[in-house]
């Protein structure tokens, strides 16, 4: 479905993505790790199609993607939009209508769907915002808009949705939630985080982005998590005095992961 | 120690800068019409290789506020009587030009090392940068947004009301921001 070759973004001089390869088949769970600033958000973008990579190619469904493209090809750009969502870090970004009802219907209705409105009402109700839709979004608290944004793109029953950091600002029962969400859609779904333990929960494999903006590892969540010197390496263990019991030491971990 | 190439582009920021002043201050002093043409095509031939992206730049940022200016302007001094012509004609070049060099000016030269004389003027161009920057990325990722979750080039409508939206989030951030930095300087003794 996906198929990244050698993608490398680089932005007013700064490196984001250093030769990136990666091969993504339909229905895939992955989970995207890596320290603040490896490229995780921007890696996201590039699938998106809203980041042009520098050099590379990226292709969807065999199709080489890029804005210039998606531009150029109206017919493509409908599908391909259509398909592929993404989850923005700040998801407030992505509310811009004056009630949820009509945030969630706004892609439905872009898209020209006879049923936007169903589709609206059965996702406000899947997500647990049913009992806000005249309520503007900007009302909502962090985790509803999250939740918002959410459904914004659920309603359209993306192919490939791509999550960047899905988990932030929500409480653990909402967290749980979102991973039983992710775990039972029927699409292609990678998901940004550095949060350890959630890992193994939002998908069965791990892409691991270093430092250096290169892919480090690709291949079982539960492997990688195994691996103390991989972890170390990506930047996702640190270091400094703690206690066990009665004992002062320190030692590589991981506070949400042990 | 400081290699010869540092100080040699430090010296040439400085030079920059001077240029800059002396640029802006010169063409809010000089009012004839065909001075201040001169002095726009004399910064585009300076402006280097990349005069032609430099330019088209210049025209994007200064042309929707022109248009708007000179359209109020005129449509006043039509129902008042008032000059239009080389008012107007005055007005275009002048701040045409002064967009051309600021515009050639933030490509070619670094304020932070023109300045680096003065740790306070640094640390306030430092300052105003981050919050430049910041503020940029937070507008992409409006656009962006706006992009993803549109079939095809979003309409008019579409636009002005993520636009909106976008403008009083900046609008409420701000305020937060005003209202915690308050805070803190009250917190440290200060406002009291």
């Amino acid at each position: 479905m996906i198929e990244l070759t050698g993608v490398s973004h680089c932005f007013r001089g700064q490196t984001a993505l250093v030769g990136v390869d990666l091969r993504v088949r339909e229905g895939e769970k992955v989970v995207l790790l890596g320290v603040n600033g490896a490229g995780k958000s921007t890696l996201l973008k590039v699938l998106a199609g809203l980041v042009a990579p520098s050099s590379g190619e990226y292709r969807y469904e065999g199709e080489v993607i890029t804005p210039e493209r998606l531009r150029r090809d109206r017919a493509f750009a409908r599908r391909f939009r259509g398909e592929v969502g993404l989850l923005f870090q700040n998801a407030e970004v992505m509310l811009f209508n004056p009630t949820v009802f009509d945030e969630i219907a706004f892609g439905p209705r872009q898209w020209g769907f006879a049923d936007a409105e169903e589709r609206a009402y059965q996702w406000a109700e899947r997500v647990g915002l049913r009992e806000m839709m005249d309520r503007p979004p900007f009302s909502l608290s962090g985790g509803e808009r999250q939740r918002l944004a959410l459904a914004c793109l659920l309603v359209l029953g993306p192919r490939l949705l791509l999550l960047d950091e899905p988990t932030r600002g929500l409480d653990p029962p909402a967290t749980g939630w979102l991973v039983e969400l992710i775990a039972d859609l029927p699409a292609t779904v990678i998901s940004s985080t550095h949060r350890l333990s959630l890992a193994a929960e939002l998908g069965e494999r791990a892409v691991v982005l270093g430092r250096d903006h290169r892919l480090i590892y690709d291949g079982p969540v539960e492997e990688f998590l195994e691996n103390r010197d991989q972890m170390a390496t990506a930047g996702l263990l640190h270091c400094h005095r703690h206690r066990h019991g009665e004992v002062l030491h320190r030692h590589l971990h991981g506070h949400d992961w042990e | 120690m400081e290699s010869r190439g540092w100080s040699r582009r430090r010296l040439g920021d400085r030079l920059g800068l001077v240029v800059y002043g002396g640029g802006v201050v010169g063409v809010t002093l000089v009012h004839d019409p065909v001075w201040l043409t001169a002095a726009g095509v004399g910064v585009w031939l300076g402006a280097g290789k990349e005069r032609g992206r430099l330019l088209r730049r210049a025209l994007r940022l200064a042309l929707p506020w022109l248009v708007v200016v000179s359209v109020g302007y005129g449509m006043v001094a039509f129902w008042s009587g008032l000059p239009v012509g080389e008012v107007l004609l005055r007005l275009n070049l002048r701040v045409g030009v002064l967009v051309l060099l600021t515009v050639v000016f933030a490509t070619r030269v670094s304020l932070l090392r023109a300045v680096d004389f003065s740790p306070t003027l640094v640390w306030l161009f430092t300052m105003v940068m981050s919050q430049m920057v910041l503020w940029q990325r937070l507008y992409e990722e409006f656009r962006l947004a706006l992009v993803s979750r549109s079939p095809g080039e979003p309409d008019l409508r579409t636009v002005l009301q993520a636009s909106a939206n976008a403008i009083a989030w900046f609008a409420d951030q701000a305020l937060a921001t005003a209202r915690n930095q308050a805070q803190a300087l009250r917190a440290r003794g200060l406002l009291e």
